[in-house]
């Protein structure tokens, strides 16, 4: 799912119409409308994001939180805050996408590459290695 | 373009509306005056896209995407909607419930055809073919779904029930039909022309 469609489905979650939800929210209605259709990317301010991630009923701190400020990320083209800050990961980033560009990859085993990062960041695996 | 469109009579066509608004996605929001707007983001998860001038440069209010996933709207109107202006919100929900027919019955043929613009929309869908345009049938589409017959001939007998009381020839007054649809059309949120449509497509009362 792409961020603006992400952006829809939450605004129908609270059940409110383009309109209502620009109203309440002080947002243009026409350029609210390119965010939810991907035709304008999201901001480029975190503070703004997050705001957003607030009026569309999301929590701080939580995982769909954490997920939002990731898709906003992605459809500006940036790699994840997340990701960014971790240099390992950032180290293996090169390797991990010519895998993907080479190997023309099935989302299962896409998911089970992205899995198999995550597991060689996660604490976890570190111990076993020390 | 080929204007034609699949023939549907209008006992079909009141049957797609009735169907429409009775599904049970629509309960809660299939009584008078209908919020059609509600109904086409929320519940269809329509997207809407205001343009600004689209009244003005297209003499319309709406428009329904060439890949029908949306609906144009004239952002003035759209942004007036529930604001108080009567006229503006009832042509708006004739509007957006005349979209949500072609939406309804013309899908398949809309896909069929990709159209670019709205100007090849709007030149397929008022091309005339033998048994009707696609511009009609969601016209009466939009009649019947904001207008549902049952609670029509209700509000109309009442409405004449509360004339003969006070006048009993008062049927025989000129322009007794237009004051009778002008009575009962705040409660179906529509102006009073859509009413004596009603009343004369439904043979409740035909025009001489």
């Amino acid at each position: 799912m792409s961020f603006g469609e992400r952006v829809k489905e939450l605004r129908i979650t609270q059940k409110r119409t383009l309109r209502q939800f620009c109203l309440d929210h002080g947002h243009d209605p026409s350029n609210w409308s390119k965010i939810e259709r991907g035709i304008n990317p999201p901001p480029y301010d975190d503070k703004t994001v997050e705001r957003w991630a607030r009026q569309l009923g999301l929590k701080a701190g939580t995982e769909d939180w954490q997920d939002f400020m990731d898709q906003a990320a992605v459809a500006r083209g940036e790699l994840p805050k997340a990701v960014l800050g971790d240099e390992e990961l950032l180290r293996k980033l090169p390797v991990f996408f010519r895998s993907i560009r080479g190997a023309e990859l099935t989302e299962e085993q896409l998911d089970d590459l992205i899995q198999k990062v995550r597991e060689a960041h996660s604490p976890g695996e570190r111990k076993r290695k020390v | 373009m080929n204007g034609s469109v699949k023939y549907r009579d209008k006992a079909a066509i009141w049957r797609a509306a009735d169907e429409f608004r009775e599904s049970s996605d629509l309960r809660g929001h299939d009584i008078p005056p209908i919020d059609v707007i509600y109904i086409a983001e929320v519940i269809l998860k329509l997207d809407v896209v205001p343009l600004p001038d689209l009244f003005a440069d297209q003499r319309i209010d709406a428009a329904l995407l060439p890949d029908a996933t949306g609906v144009y709207i004239d952002e003035d109107t759209y942004m007036s909607w529930e604001k108080g202006i009567r006229w503006v919100e009832q042509r708006l929900r004739f509007s957006f419930a005349h979209e949500l027919g072609h939406y309804v019955l013309h899908q398949e043929e809309i896909a069929a055809k990709c159209f670019r613009t709205i100007g090849e929309f709007r030149q397929w869908a008022a091309a005339p073919s033998i048994y009707g345009s696609a511009e009609y049938q969601a016209n009466e589409f939009a009649g019947r779904f904001l207008v549902p017959r049952e609670i029509l001939l209700s509000e109309y007998d009442q409405a004449c029930q509360n004339l003969s009381n006070a006048e009993p020839g008062w049927r025989a007054i000129e322009g007794a039909r237009e004051f009778i649809a002008k009575k009962v059309a705040p409660r179906f949120g529509v102006n009073y022309q859509v009413i004596e449509t009603r009343f004369d497509h439904e043979t409740i009362w035909t025009a001489e």
